[in-house]
């Protein structure tokens, strides 16, 4: 997988792309930020439905909500923050490049049989942390893993004004 | 953060069910036990000391007429 992203920059290297490492320490936590705030908001919509008829959701819909009972207030203000303070850190580096790019995820796509929501919550990803910028961000596929799965390269750019 | 018994971890998520009041199915309930530990690491990471005096918490706009 990694063997397919990088050979997708050598590409948009050699097309013209000039490719700097760049570096933005609070990635990680940012999607964290944004689990928190998606997750919060969701709550605050649906607890009158989850009390009162949680059948009505999926399964893995219902589950993902009702784990925003555990973030408090203050853990909703704080991934505030983490949003504001990491939406600067992203326009710095905004400054020096054009577009950046990831991998959007550190796995490729599951097959069907093997989606399991729980543990793909708990992975790594490069996809949250633009939610919470508002940034545009694009995944395109860049190849396939050995059993043809596909393989996504993300692509975040600017704001649109 | 130190680590959690599984008997802490119990106590934790029934007292926050009971303030939520949610009814779960036991599969539901035993999810919520599996990410009790997940989720208080990931609001603790939250905490760095270069945040504490970021937008939006510390800074309330004037409404405008």
């Amino acid at each position: 997988m990694k063997a397919a992203v990088l050979a997708a920059l050598d590409r948009l290297a050699a097309v013209g792309a000039t490719v700097v490492d760049v570096e933005l320490p609070h990635g990680a936590i940012a999607q964290y930020a944004q689990r928190a705030i998606m997750l919060g908001e969701a709550y605050a919509y649906h607890e009158p439905d989850l009390q009162t008829r949680p059948e009505l959701y999926g399964k893995y819909t219902r589950q993902a909500i009702q784990q925003a009972a555990f973030y408090s207030a203050a853990d909703y203000v704080q991934a505030q923050r983490v949003r504001s303070y990491f939406c600067q850190e992203v326009a710095r580096v905004l400054g020096e490049v054009d577009v950046l790019v990831t991998p959007t995820a550190l796995n490729v796509a599951p097959t069907f049989a093997e989606y399991d929501p729980e543990v793909m919550r708990m992975l790594p990803s490069f996809m949250g942390q633009w939610n919470v910028t508002g940034l545009p961000a694009l995944s395109v596929g860049c190849g396939f893993s050995a059993a043809g799965l596909p393989i996504g390269l993300q692509i975040i750019g600017k704001p649109f004004c | 953060m130190s680590e959690m018994t599984p008997e802490q971890i119990k106590q934790a998520v029934d007292a926050v069910l009971a303030a939520a009041r949610l009814p779960l199915t036991g599969e539901d309930y035993e999810r919520l036990l599996r990410t009790y530990t997940m989720v208080q690491s990931q609001t603790a990471a939250l905490r760095f000391p270069e945040v504490r005096y970021s937008e939006p918490a510390a800074i309330f706009p004037a409404i405008r007429t």
